[in-house]
């Protein structure tokens, strides 16, 4: 089984980031908690129970991981933001260029919702998963991700019209 | 528009509302221009998220976590091992038994087999390579298999990036099954004007990720 399993993960790699990326902002701070969940991922398998989505299950790890760590998130946000700023400069001009491009308005105003929305708009808009399925994987009410979309529907609304 | 009217209005467009309560909305909406007009703009926010949120699938995935997967895997297997060493000696003795028999059985084979062995599995390797570097989202992988050689290529792309000359320049990870014997390389390869793609390096360990935008 671990084989296909492992497959399954590296196809996973590039969402689990970007599920990463939903709740961190910072590119370095998605990369090391998906790191990090990879790693607990794989040394818990036994705990996933074959029948259920794996997805799923990874997500609700890197869920966990980073609330968990919240204390400590804001000392660590400011020195990635420190790394961050210091890979932008290692950019050459072409890659800096593109990536200004690329930083839509409506990216823009989907970094600004609270990582509760963000991530809430992710699993529901995005992937395609039921309000129960949201949370389940975030540890929230039904009640509380039906709240969250809306409200982060309501606050793209303008900057989606504006921009379309 | 209260924030009641605008949960249910969302609830409604993700088919989350109950039967009674998606009844009740249909009727308040025959009357209600603004919601109607809410609910449409739905639709616009949520292909606009979408584009925001795939944009996010095309950066490259470091090949660090693509390596933390398979030494998470590797470790595992270590440890099965050793639990199935305890209690499976017997079991392993035959294995190895055979393992033995078929090192001595590889030995008869001619090295002209071997050559054109080799050369078949050089030749299924490059179409993989090929067809997921020009095709393959980083993250998707890309299996062929050829049941003469019972063997099979998989090609992973994990990182696209543009070199300073200007080419498209891909990592990827390079998993190759012979006859029950795995083997994971990493690789980089950049595509040619031509459209094919070139393989710049090959690496069995190690930190493979060279610096962005190096040059070719």
């Amino acid at each position: 089984m671990d084989p296909q399993i492992e497959k399954e993960i590296i196809a996973l790699l590039p969402r689990l980031r970007r599920f990463a990326l939903s709740l961190t902002r910072s590119a370095p701070a998605a990369d090391d908690l998906a790191q990090a969940t990879i790693e607990r991922a794989i040394a818990n398998l036994d705990k996933w129970q074959p029948g259920t989505r794996l997805d799923s299950w990874i997500y609700r790890i890197a869920h966990n991981l980073f609330r968990n760590e919240a204390r400590n998130r804001s000392s660590r946000d400011e020195k990635h933001e420190a790394i961050l700023a210091e890979s932008d400069q290692s950019l050459d001009g072409v890659r800096a260029a593109e990536a200004r491009l690329e930083f839509s308005a409506v990216t823009a105003a989907i970094a600004e919702l609270p990582s509760e929305q963000r991530q809430a708009l992710l699993l529901v808009a995005v992937e395609g998963r039921s309000y129960q399925e949201a949370a389940e994987i975030t540890g929230a009410s039904v009640a509380a991700v039906t709240s969250r979309i809306a409200r982060a529907r309501e606050a793209l609304r303008e900057v989606v019209e504006r921009s379309g | 528009m209260s924030l009641e009217m605008v949960e249910k209005l969302s609830a409604f467009h993700d088919g989350e509302l109950g039967l009674d309560e998606t009844s009740k909305l249909r009727r308040a909406l025959a009357d209600d221009a603004d919601a109607r007009a809410l609910l449409e703009s739905f639709d616009q926010i949520d292909d606009a998220v979408r584009d925001a949120f795939d944009a996010e699938l095309d950066q490259p995935v470091p090949l660090t976590l693509a390596r933390s997967v398979r030494d998470g895997f590797r470790a595992r297997k270590r440890r099965d091992i050793g639990t199935t060493v305890v209690r499976w000696v017997g079991p392993m003795a035959a294995a190895i038994a055979i393992v033995v028999v078929g090192h001595f059985y590889s030995q008869f084979r001619t090295e002209q087999a071997l050559a054109q062995q080799q050369a078949q599995i050089a030749a299924l390797t490059d179409k993989a390579v090929q067809d997921a570097l020009e095709f393959a989202l980083s993250g998707s992988e890309v299996t062929l298999a050829d049941q003469k050689l019972a063997g099979a290529v998989s090609i992973t792309p994990t990182r696209t990036y543009k070199s300073e000359s200007a080419h498209w320049c891909r990592e990827f990870v390079e998993e190759l099954m012979v006859e029950g014997e795995k083997t994971v390389r990493f690789g980089l390869a950049c595509r040619e004007d031509s459209g094919e793609w070139r393989r710049v390096e090959t690496r069995l360990e190690g930190n493979q990720t060279p610096p962005v935008g190096r040059s070719l």
